[in-house]
């Protein structure tokens, strides 16, 4: 039925979000979800419309009140929904400004931005390094004028030894950590911890531990 | 740069706790079927119980279209029991991920669908309270050789409220901890191989007591929130 299916998709958007919001790091854009969370939109939107003029239209207030009443809900459920996007969409483009040289040095990140990312990493990146070469870099002598320069440290790279909290959603057993000395872990279903990002970062992926 | 903060605010937490399903028994009639993205809910009979989710129950409380079911772990009966289990023992209880945040919501908008709604609210906060201060005992065990903290028992709210100090914390326990040791560092020319760190302490990991009464600097533990073992030392 298609219920059980949306129930899924609103969570696992939540989750999607939950996950940006806690790691450092930039994770894959959720091109599926997101479609479908807009259509859904978008038809719940055409109906609000509709509604909206029935309404200025008709003379008497009698079905108004309830026809306005659903509206409301309506639109209350689309405002949550959009919030919910634009928080999402705000923290990537966040992180784009945060690490631009990163993300176009490393193919594999920058194939977890949607075109449009892409696109304003592109626009931004042009802007930022401009700036830098109006404001000081062409005055600077010739060989400290990269921005891009990773062996001096240039580029800023997003710290993955931050420490998260976490959700184990599968029994994983004992878990050998490597860190200054190797540690262990047995990580049960619906334990939580507050943990280095780098050491739980493998199973993030795979869905087994979830940021939360 | 608010939007790189790493936990949710009071708000947010209560915005999440919008989507969890509670029961009202709606006055009115609405034979069409709300569609949400969640599922449909629907048709609303008077006085027949649906299941909706809260902020759809607020705001038809709000507008005085609907009486609010409240939950199980809202009564005076279940939270005195609650509020025993938090007294007795040092161990955090399970409540309610959105406990906070759900309690908070219904005292505001539908207090007089609570029974003993001041003596709900009392007990409520005695065990916020309690709970607060079980944590604040807990966060003193972190040492400088803690390298995770288990945090199965809190809800949502204390949660977020505890990540910015224990992610920092532990951030910086981390540092000071791998400072001696040598970093990856690209080979630049001329310079030596790096070196892996070696610690000689490898046959200390395997009989580790979870919580320890004298860390030694270089022998890292697990330290869990709730110090059960102290309790079975005491029995």
């Amino acid at each position: 039925m298609e219920t059980t299916n949306n129930i899924t998709v609103l969570s696992s958007f939540i989750q999607a979000w939950t996950n940006e919001k806690n790691s450092p790091e930039i994770f894959p854009y959720e091109t599926d979800l997101i479609t479908e969370i807009r259509n859904h939109i978008n038809t719940q939107q055409q109906i609000i419309d509709k509604n909206l003029e029935q309404i200025k239209e008709e003379e008497t207030n009698n079905n108004d009140s309830q026809l306005m009443f659903l509206t409301n809900i309506m639109l209350m459920e689309v405002e949550r929904l959009n919030y919910l996007l634009r928080s999402y969409l705000r923290m990537r483009l966040d992180k784009i400004e945060k690490y631009p040289v990163y993300i176009l040095k490393n193919q594999q990140v920058r194939e977890s931005l949607s075109k449009e990312e892409q696109q304003f990493l592109a626009g931004y990146f042009k802007l930022f390094e401009k700036h830098m070469k109006n404001s000081f870099l062409e005055k600077l002598p010739k060989p400290l004028q990269k921005i891009d320069d990773e062996e001096e440290g240039m580029v800023a790279k997003p710290d993955v030894n931050n420490y998260v909290a976490c959700k184990i959603n599968e029994d994983l057993g004992e878990v050998q950590f490597l860190e200054a000395d190797t540690f262990n872990l047995t990580l049960k279903k619906d334990d939580s911890y507050i943990i280095n990002y780098d050491h739980i970062k493998p199973f993030i992926q795979s869905n087994k531990v979830s940021l939360i | 740069m608010y939007n790189l903060q790493n936990n949710f605010n009071p708000q947010e937490t209560e915005f999440l706790s919008g989507d969890e399903p509670i029961k009202i028994i709606p006055n009115f009639t609405l034979n069409q079927k709300l569609v949400f993205l969640n599922g449909e809910y629907g048709p609303f009979q008077p006085s027949i119980p649906i299941e909706v989710p809260l902020w759809l129950a607020l705001t038809l409380r709000r507008q005085e279209k609907c009486q609010i079911t409240i939950p199980v772990w809202l009564s005076v009966e279940f939270l005195q029991d609650i509020l025993k289990e938090e007294k007795s023992r040092k161990k955090l209880s399970k409540l309610h991920p959105y406990f906070s945040e759900i309690s908070a919501q219904l005292f505001e908008h539908a207090p007089n669908d609570i029974n003993d709604f001041e003596k709900v609210r009392t007990l409520v906060e005695d065990i916020w309270n309690v709970r607060a201060s079980k944590i604040r005992e807990g966060i003193k065990d972190i040492t400088n050789t803690t390298y995770c903290l288990s945090i199965s028992d809190l809800t949502v709210m204390e949660r977020e409220l505890l990540k910015p100090y224990a992610t920092s914390a532990l951030k910086n326990i981390w540092l000071i901890f791998n400072s001696g040791k040598p970093i990856k560092r690209p080979n630049f020319p001329n310079q030596p191989e790096t070196t892996t760190n070696t610690n000689t302490n490898t046959n200390t990991i395997e009989e580790e007591p979870l919580i320890e009464k004298e860390p030694e600097t270089t022998k890292r533990t697990l330290r869990k929130f709730t110090t059960e073992d102290m309790e079975t030392e005491n029995n």
